[in-house]
């Protein structure tokens, strides 16, 4: 095992996961010394019947649940944090529930900085110092979730906002939160989290710790994918992936970005698609190509949790990378009819990528190699991985 | 005087590059399958232009057609259309514009005119029958438009021209045509980017003879009958001008009010039509020839003045909570003497008010208040201050410093003035129509709100009015006449003037795909083929429209345009009117997914093959 | 923004699951009352156990409960359910009603209940161990076996607790619970 000469790990998150995990809530609370939690929602999780479920796991808890919060819409605004610091002081509460996707918990978040700190400005927090005061935060993740909830930043407005601190409390994984989605959108999710945890433990200053967390994601989204999408009544794999998302949030809160993040988010500005559809297709041939053309390769260990013990053992360590490379795309081609793989079949045109290559050269070209940007979205949207993108 | 019998077919291919023109002449098919208009200048572009240029690079064109009926004195008929890549959107962008330079191009000899390449230093060029002369504009080049129309004056002739914004690559740049616009999507920047300061065509060398006179006469007294006798066009547009508009849509709860966060006003009624014709003693100003008479002027503020049509009253009026119309005139003469799109600069300035409410900008503009708003239309047409953020539109303003989801746009157009949550089929309209949110696109608004046929609130039929009036839109974009004459010509024939209301509500409710099969819509083919001499049936007529919008689309597709981009702005799919106490969500994607449907379009929203071989639209030339 | 779009949501309370687990709890206490006279093993755990020994088991935050500790005489005895008055020396708290639910409905077993944190123990951990077998004992007898292997973590053998000691001790506890 690599152990980095320095390396900082940071997690300050508990997760409860299983049955009836929601109705621990109003105990964690107490022991928080909270007892009014706002609940900040969207209309989606609302239609879902969901809140229902968690309003109903704080029946006989004796406490008060300060208001139920679904302004939140796709896009984490200002003036919906604020206006739900009005509700949250309005009723005194002393915690927050966040019960959503990503734009939820970046709501909740920015609510937390606006209550904690007493004021409706929220352009002040611009860099955030790492020891901050917040109020308890929950999060319940729920089938919109990518990851993002658990993780130490947000994004509100189109500002970053990122510390240790905002990573919530708790993680409440309850299988009742988690409802059946479209097969694509739980495919994007999951194949999204784990590239970030793939990147996460492929960068070079990846560190032991953050590697557990990693590898543990990795193996618990590539094992339960499968089954969750073929089997609309398999909530045991619905909550395996459950798992695998949140725990991918702490992944990347404790590693730099890594390229294929950088680029997912500079093709996805430049096509108008989603971050997490891009990351998910630009992942294998990022590690193709690290595989074909860096001295380094690709990480043997993420054979273990990719392909599984029998493979790992059975496959000489010098080939590991390889093998791993290919147990992705086996995973890949079974997710083919619910995803495209390629940015041509979502009719991206190719000037379009190019835009997005001038972006982010330079930064790829010192850490990857000359030419390595334009020869991975060549490959990626193609959708042409046995190769690594052509040779020019 | 020389005669044209039908249309000369006549391209003028201009190379600003190379200082060079030649003549580009336009097959029979090409007339036939796009009638001409705005179908024939898009086909010119998808010969020549691949996918991926630079819009405010040397291989983005421009290309315009006056269509058969410009010179005939057909009713309505003195619009042209130009066609080009938008530098606001990124994709295709097609505007219709009135004024006198298309009379100018089309009796000067030409049908079209096709501008390619970049001039080395500021030009304008001059066209006659024979041919197109390059002549410095070094001393135009900074003038507003007023003035540079003034200086070409000089030249026997009619001009289009750009002013200040055009000069300076505003995003939203228009060109003007007399006191009208090629508006929307910047086609003014186009034309400063390739240093072209303004077009003037000489005409009257050329008198336009309907091949088929006596239908041709016959068919115009019936379409001025029509127009004479239906209320909007004879009543409600003539007297009080687009802005009778105004308490249609305050009374229907889609005005667009602080940023589209309202539909309704207790002040609205100071910037309605009515009230404004009395108040400045309006008479009309209008293109030639027209028989609608939409156009007026009045005295305001001390001056004869333009009035402000209804996207301006709305988007820089109600929607910026200002109900002054002196007021608003004044930003309508900024935006006019700049060069300016109103509609994208009223939309920007409300999404710049909102932003700095929330302090993600700084700024002195606030809602309900003019103060400012003059200074910072200057900036932006200067490229000034934080008006050189604001000159490149509300989506590039939001995506740098937040605030997308009161950014009101789609595709990168911003939104017209009339709020989707209280027109469920106009929701639709504006997520598909293909230069962004444009209002032009399909009407749907008239028929759900202004007529009360089609319920407004309803999903269902919505995507078989919307093909059918976007096809007819484009249709009519094709002869070419004004697009008013969609309500005589289609609401005075027998058929929907006397078929029982309920009979028409029912069946336009349930069975609007059957319903629109039955609508009379012969007038335009018959103007066209009386013209032309050649045959031009119904089906043919709505088809070439069909062809032109699918054409739109397939180029943009090529672009990169997909279902992803046929939204709506995150207010009007998440928030509700203060006036909603039902606070009804638009059902779009259900509305999508049948329109791509009967659209022929896969569930990406891209021509399926079949689509385009049906239209015979081919394989891209480049 | 208006606030009373978003009310308060006071919380409701689960009277049928709470009666279920109140009946369940005086069912328990009562029986290991009785196993304590009865069965010897319970004996020898009790015997063990300190003198000052009470145990309050109850459901957070203000459900059910049973007391159970040793008299000033030394004898094991269900002491009700309310702790006022009493010394507890070791406190057994469910964290919510639905943990009390899967624990008396035997879906989850004391020690499953345990590993997955639904149960807080304030005491002794020798004393918690101790008190765990005795209940695994009383269940053993309250139970067919059917429910008790669901409810402990290993029925005992033939040879631990034979069918006859099983079968008498079940029937006088039974009566012993429900009488005197």
């Amino acid at each position: 095992m690599k152990v980095p000469d320095y390396f900082k790990f940071f997690n300050k998150t508990r997760i409860v996961s299983g049955s009836k995990a929601l109705e621990n809530i109003p105990y964690e609370l107490q022991s928080m010394d909270a007892v009014k939690p706002l609940v900040i929602t969207d209309r989606a999780t609302v239609n879902d019947g969901v809140i229902k479920t968690l309003i109903s796991a704080y029946g006989d808890s004796g406490c008060v649940i300060g208001g139920v919060f679904d302004g939140v819409t796709t896009y984490a605004s200002t003036k919906t944090a604020i206006d739900a610091a009005e509700l949250y002081r309005a009723r005194g509460c002393d915690s927050i529930i966040a019960a959503g996707g990503e734009a939820v918990a970046s709501v909740a978040r920015g609510l937390n900085l606006l209550v904690s700190y007493k004021t409706d400005d929220l352009l002040q927090f611009d860099t955030l110092p790492d020891t901050i005061n917040l109020r308890p935060f929950i999060v319940i993740p729920t089938s919109d979730s990518t990851g993002l909830e658990t993780s130490s930043m947000c994004e509100i407005d189109g500002r970053k906002y990122k510390s240790g601190e905002l990573m919530p409390d708790i993680v409440i994984i309850d299988p009742r939160m988690l409802k059946k989605r479209e097969k694509s959108q739980t495919v994007i999710t999951a194949l999204s989290a784990m590239a970030r945890s793939i990147e996460a433990c492929s960068e070079s200053d990846a560190n032991p710790l953050n590697d557990s967390f990693a590898f543990a994601a990795i193996q618990l989204i590539s094992e339960n994918i499968s089954p969750a999408v073929k089997n609309i009544r398999s909530s045991k794999n619905r909550l395996a992936l459950a798992n695998g998302i949140a725990m991918s949030g702490i992944v990347f809160s404790n590693a730099p970005e890594g390229g294929c993040s950088e680029l997912a988010v500079e093709v996805a500005k430049a096509t108008g698609h989603s971050r997490l559809l891009c990351s998910t297709i630009l992942l294998p041939c990022m590690l193709d190509y690290k595989l074909n053309n860096m001295k380094e390769g690709v990480r043997g260990e993420l054979l273990l949790p990719l392909g599984g013990i029998d493979s790992y053992c059975a496959t000489p360590e010098s080939e590991r990378g390889e093998m791993a490379v290919q147990s992705l795309k086996k995973l890949y081609a079974g997710m083919r009819r619910y995803i495209p793989l390629d940015f041509k079949s979502l009719n991206i045109p190719e000037y379009i990528l190019d835009n997005a290559v001038s972006a982010v050269e330079a930064g790829f070209a010192k850490r990857y190699g000359k030419d390595a940007c334009g020869r991975i979205l060549e490959s990626a949207y193609a959708g042409d991985l046995s190769t690594g993108g052509s040779e020019k | 005087m020389q005669e044209i019998t039908g249309t000369s077919n006549r391209i003028l291919d201009v190379d600003l590059t190379a200082k060079s023109f030649s003549v580009y002449e336009v097959s029979g098919e090409d007339l036939r399958l796009y009638l001409g208009g705005k179908g024939l200048a898009l086909k010119l572009l998808y010969d020549r232009m691949k996918p991926g240029v630079d819009p405010l690079g040397e291989d983005n064109m421009v290309a315009f057609h006056t269509g058969v009926l410009m010179g005939t004195g057909a009713p309505c008929s003195g619009r042209f259309a130009a066609v080009t890549k938008s530098p606001l959107t990124g994709i295709m962008t097609s505007c219709s514009c009135g004024g006198p330079f298309g009379m100018s191009l089309k009796t000067s000899g030409w049908d079209g005119l096709l501008i390619r390449g970049t001039a080395k230093s500021p030009v304008y060029l001059y066209i006659d029958s024979k041919g197109v002369e390059f002549r410095d504009a070094k001393k135009l080049w900074g003038m507003d438009t007023r003035k540079v129309q003034q200086a070409l004056a000089k030249d026997p002739g009619e001009a289009i021209v750009i002013g200040p914004a055009g000069e300076n690559l505003v995003r939203y740049a228009n060109v003007a045509s007399g006191h009208r616009f090629l508006g929307r999507g910047g086609m003014g920047a186009v034309f400063g980017s390739k240093k072209l300061k303004g077009i003037v065509a000489k005409g009257k060398e050329f008198k336009i003879v309907p091949v088929k006179k006596n239908k041709f006469d016959r068919t115009k007294k019936k379409a001025t009958d029509y127009i004479n006798r239906n209320d909007v066009s004879a009543n409600g547009y003539r007297n009080f001008g687009t802005n009778a508009n105004v308490n249609l849509n305050n009374a229907g709860g889609i005005l667009p009010v602080r940023n589209f966060t309202g539909g309704t006003h207790g002040e609205a009624h100071k910037i309605s039509g009515e009230e404004m014709a009395e108040k400045f003693k309006t008479t009309y100003s209008t293109c030639k020839p027209c028989t609608i008479l939409c156009g007026h002027k009045g005295n305001i503020g001390g001056e004869v003045r333009q009035i402000p049509e209804y996207e301006t009253i709305g988007l820089m009026g109600s929607n910026l909570e200002i109900f002054d119309p002196v007021k608003i005139s004044d930003f309508n003469e900024i935006c006019t003497l700049m060069g300016m799109d109103t509609i994208t600069a009223g939309g920007t300035i409300a999404w710049a008010m909102e932003a700095t409410e929330r302090g993600l900008i700084k700024s002195g503009l606030k809602f309900g208040s003019d103060k400012g708003v003059i200074e910072i239309l200057k900036e932006i047409a200067y490229m000034k201050g934080l008006g050189k953020d604001l000159a490149r539109g509300s989506r590039y303003c939001s995506k740098k410093y937040g605030g997308e989801d009161f950014a009101i746009q789609v595709k990168g157009l911003e939104m017209a003035a009339y709020d989707p949550r209280g027109s469920f089929g106009q929701g639709l309209s504006y997520a598909v129509a293909n230069r962004g949110a444009c209002h032009l696109a399909s009407t749907s608004f008239a028929l759900e709100v202004y007529q009360d046929l089609i319920e407004a609130y309803s999903y269902r039929s919505k995507a078989s009015l919307v093909k059918f009036q976007e096809d007819i839109m484009s249709a009519i974009n094709g002869l070419q006449t004004c697009v008013f004459t969609a309500f005589p010509y289609q609401l005075e024939t027998p058929l929907m003037k006397y078929s029982p209301r309920p009979v028409l509500k029912f069946m336009m409710n349930l069975m609007a795909g059957v319903a629109m099969r039955f609508v009379d819509i012969s007038i335009w083919p018959e103007l066209w083929s009386s013209v032309t001499g050649r045959r031009l049936g119904m089906t043919s007529f709505l088809r070439a429209g069909e062809r032109a919008q699918v054409l739109e689309r397939h180029m943009n597709c090529a672009e990169g345009i997909s279902r992803k981009d046929d939204t709506l702005p995150a207010r009007l799919l998440n928030e509700f009117r203060k006036c909603d106490s039902k606070q009804r969500p638009i059902p779009l994607e259900k509305m999508l997914n049948r329109y791509y449907l009967v659209r022929g379009f896969d569930k990406n929203g891209i021509p399926r093959e079949r689509t385009l071989r049906k239209l015979k639209i081919k394989k891209m030339a480049v | 923004m208006n606030i009373n779009k978003y009310p308060e949501i006071k919380s409701g309370g689960k009277l049928v699951k709470k009666i279920y687990v109140a009946i369940m709890l005086w069912i328990v206490g009562r029986a290991i009352q009785a196993a304590s006279k009865v069965d010897r093993e319970v004996k020898e755990e009790f015997a063990a156990l300190p003198d000052d020994f009470i145990m309050h088991l109850h459901v957070l935050p203000s459900g059910p409960g049973m007391i159970v500790g040793k008299d000033k005489n030394g004898k094991v005895k269900y002491m009700g359910w309310n702790p006022k008055g009493k010394k507890i020396t070791l406190e057994m708290k469910v964290k919510n009603i639905e943990g009390a639910i899967l624990m008396f409905t035997f879906q989850e077993s004391t020690c499953i209940a345990s590993a997955r944190s639904r149960l807080a123990v304030s005491g002794n951990v020798p004393d918690t161990m101790a008190f765990i077998r005795i209940l695994n004992i009383v269940e053993t007898y309250l139970l067919p076996k059917i429910i008790t292997g669901l409810a402990v973590k290993r029925y005992p053998k033939w040879s631990q607790m034979n069918p006859f000691r099983k079968y008498i001790g079940r029937v006088i506890i039974y009566v012993r619970t429900f009488t005197f």
